[in-house]
């Protein structure tokens, strides 16, 4: 199982920082999902939607109340006309960690097991970054983090 | 400023409407959260206002909602204040249009043959021009 993953930087806006998470030799969790919805597919107005707020959100501020809270710290990217899901961590308002997400057809995303498992990785990331956070190893810094952002999943479960 | 070359390859490609779509959006919900703070409410003091629940007002407020007129003139009404300002109407200016006018040279008479002057005549009052050239 590929278990290193690592922080990347995937946009700058004005007022946020946009970071992606990669896993070793594999696209990033943004780019997954945009796999999922190739152009002119019938959500190509909820993709453009999404880009759109990711614009609004990188020049006005990454406020809690821009969010749909999906499950412990994971947010998603509001989209009202359909059910595409678009999950993200929310460090602060300057900085937003963009995963993987989905068109959710369960009634709860912990129903459909691969919207889970994109909750999930952002959930055990949260957790780590905060663990790091304590120790000194991870700054947070106005729009930007600083220090060792790549993660074993396997150690840090055991480090648990 | 670091951008993703996929997004923004798509981001060409986004139509106008969309943009502004989102844009109205956000602004309409930074006016309600402006007046919200302004007034010492919370969304929740907006929601018993209106007769909604939280959750409902939660979804509206996070930029990606499509607000109808009515609903922002309900929010309107209960809070007070205006959300959309209209521009104001301009003062109707009065605008004379010349068609077909004729321009004529009016000579000096004495000291110069350069032309001192220039007049302006409408078809409809018809002058002879033979009277500028004296």
């Amino acid at each position: 199982m590929n278990s290193e993953i690592e922080i990347e930087l995937f946009e700058e806006h004005e007022t946020v920082n946009f970071y992606t998470l990669r896993f070793r030799n594999e696209e990033t969790e943004v780019d997954k999902f945009l796999d999922k919805f190739p152009e002119g597919c019938e959500y190509d107005e909820d993709i453009d939607v999404i880009i759109k707020w990711i614009d609004q959100i990188g020049e006005r501020g990454a406020l809690e109340r821009h969010f749909r809270p999906e499950g412990k710290n994971v947010w998603a990217v509001p989209i009202e006309t359909c059910k595409l899901r678009l999950y993200v961590l929310r460090l602060s308002d300057e900085i937003l960690i963009l995963g993987n997400g989905g068109i959710k057809t369960t009634r709860t995303y912990n129903e459909d097991p691969d919207l889970n498992a994109c909750v999930e990785l952002l959930q055990k990331i949260d957790g780590y970054i905060k663990s790091r956070i304590r120790k000194g190893t991870i700054q947070v810094y106005g729009k930007q983090i600083f220090g060792n952002t790549t993660f074993h999943l396997k150690d840090e479960n055991e480090k648990k | 400023m670091k951008k993703n070359r996929r997004l923004e390859e798509r981001r060409k490609k986004i139509s106008k409407d969309v943009d502004l779509y989102v844009k109205h959006s956000f602004d309409i919900v930074d006016r309600i959260h402006e007046i919200l703070e302004a007034q010492d409410k919370e969304q929740k003091d907006l929601a018993k206002l209106l007769g909604k629940s939280e959750s409902e007002i939660s979804k509206w407020m996070t930029g990606a909602h499509n607000f109808t007129i009515k609903t922002i003139a309900k929010i309107e009404s209960v809070l007070g204040e205006s959300i959309i300002q209209p521009s104001k109407r301009q003062k109707k200016q009065k605008v004379v249009i010349f068609s077909g006018a004729d321009y004529f040279m009016k000579m000096s008479n004495k000291t110069s043959y350069l032309p001192t002057d220039w007049e302006t005549t409408l078809n409809t009052n018809i002058h002879e021009p033979s009277k500028y050239l004296e």
